[in-house]
């Protein structure tokens, strides 16, 4: 038996009853989806896995530079103005091997450098600059910390919708994904997703809190999905991960949690439980080929059913680390 | 490239014999992949070389019974995986990778637990986990 955690908030002078993903599942199974809908009134999901689309914008003052080209820590930064720039989470070291030995390491890079500004590493940045009548110095070198940033912010930009792939590899070699390494002859089936962060744009409209990697994060929708963000300031490294992956390249793994208003919403919770039914594009890496689809809680299960063959699952998200996080969100 | 296993072995040489080119036979007439970790020649006493072999099961055999057959001395470290729980993120991708059971997911809390009496040190968690929480230790 689950126990509610209390939580902060109420309703008609009764403590608001707040549950995460996994709770919910448990309490659909026990009391049916029409209690469950009376009694709850907000969930809290939890995502933690390698994300597309983050960037960290960093604003440094005080450099007296025009800069044409920068580099913190041999990663490229991309100056938007004078003292703003931008990290790109998969953005790799300048003197990473990339995949000249194959499968290369790719062991550095921008989700790395985001790891170590907040661990407060010292981090040497370069800069060149251009001449002009307002800035004195055209080359700057100097090791900075968190401490030297004025402002951060990390933007993760979520794209809606967006087929989510599960890989299986049907050949003698192993491949290397974005789903990590896929073991030959069907022995894995590897996905990187809990699909949460598809299901947040399907039900936008009851979104009332959100966590970005230890910070309060502030969601902005738009017609083909959305953008979360959040003071990088404020960011935990418990949240944050960066993620070689072999032969592949660099991820960043972050935490995000958000809550959404379920009160006596039944439609809301089934579209919420319906997120274990999506479907991944199950695909043969090795041949490049669809093989069908299969559901998000058959991957969750340690072996699925592919052609016959009982396939392990490899999974690279962290119901964990999710539950971790929306189990955070409601006692906070 | 799935079926190579890796040993540590530490080979004590009689005092005879210690110019042979070890070495470069094992390199050269079984296929191994050899990184020398710690070599001395001491003279009057035994020497030894601290040596780590990668190679197919039946050429690490073969291999043995040569060293054995120059009077070499081979002594067997043991290795073993641990999991480094301060950077583990609980992703599961080890775990749909080991070939055994000694990489489990706890379904109830979601946690990636690890039991080292499964493990044969194959190596695969730790050549892929993304985090580098695998770790490897030499056991004497
Ligand atoms: S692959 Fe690494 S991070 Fe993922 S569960 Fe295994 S040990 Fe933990
Ligand atoms: S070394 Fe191989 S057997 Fe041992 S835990 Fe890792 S994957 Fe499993």
């Amino acid at each position: 038996m689950f126990e509610i955690l209390p939580c902060k908030g109420h309703r008609d002078g009764v403590p608001e009853m707040r549950v995460t993903y996994n709770q919910l599942l448990k309490m659909v199974l026990e009391k049916g989806i029409k209690e469950t809908a009376k009694q709850v009134d907000s969930v809290a999901l939890g995502v933690f896995e390698p994300l597309e689309n983050v960037v960290l914008s960093l604003n440094i003052s005080g450099l007296h530079i025009k800069p044409f080209s920068a580099k913190l820590q041999n990663v490229p930064l991309y100056n938007v103005s004078s003292d703003t720039f931008i990290l790109g989470s998969q953005t790799l070291a300048i003197d990473d091997g990339m995949n000249s030995h194959f499968p290369g390491e790719f062991a550095y890079g921008g989700a790395f450098l985001i790891e170590d500004l907040i661990n407060r590493a010292q981090l040497d940045l370069r800069i060149n600059g251009y001449p002009n009548d307002v800035h004195d110095k055209q080359e700057v070198r100097k090791f900075i910390t968190n401490e030297d940033v004025d402002r951060a912010q990390l933007t993760i930009d979520v794209v809606y919708p967006q087929a989510l792939n599960a890989y299986v590899n049907s050949t003698e070699n192993y491949k290397f994904s974005e789903n990590g390494v896929v073991k030959t002859n069907f022995q894995t089936v590897n996905f990187r997703s809990n699909g949460v962060l598809q299901l947040i744009y399907e039900i936008k409209e009851f979104v009332s809190e959100v966590f970005v990697a230890g910070a309060k994060g502030s969601i902005l929708f738009g017609d083909n999905g959305y953008k979360i963000v959040g003071d990088f300031k404020e960011m935990d490294t418990l949240y944050i991960s960066g993620l070689s992956l072999k032969g592949y390249g660099i991820y960043l793994a972050a935490g995000i949690g958000i809550v959404v208003k379920a009160e006596n919403n039944q439609a809301l919770i089934e579209k919420i439980l319906s997120n274990e039914a999506r479907a991944y594009n199950l695909f043969d890496i090795g041949i490049k080929k669809d093989v069908g689809t299969i559901p998000l809680a058959q991957l969750k299960k340690p072996t699925v059913s592919v052609n016959n063959l009982e396939v392990k699952t490899c999974s690279l998200t962290s119901i964990y680390l999710a539950q971790k996080i929306s189990e955070k969100l409601i006692v906070s | 490239m799935t079926d190579k296993i890796r040993k540590k072995w530490v080979l004590h040489f009689p005092a005879t014999n210690s110019d042979k080119p070890i070495a470069y036979h094992l390199v050269k007439d079984f296929n191994l992949v050899i990184n020398i970790l710690q070599a001395t020649a001491q003279e009057e006493t035994d020497s030894f070389l601290i040596l780590e072999v990668i190679g197919r099961k039946k050429d690490i055999e073969h291999s043995l019974e040569f060293l054995r057959q120059q009077d070499i001395e081979v002594e067997d470290m043991e290795k073993g995986i641990t999991l480094n729980f301060n950077k583990c993120i609980h992703c599961g991708l080890c775990v749909g990778l080991c070939p055994t059971e000694a990489l489990t997911i706890d379904h109830l809390t979601w946690e990636v637990c690890f039991n080292k009496s499964e493990c044969v040190v194959c190596d695969l968690c730790l050549k892929y986990c993304p985090v580098k929480a695998i770790e490897m230790e030499f056991l004497k």
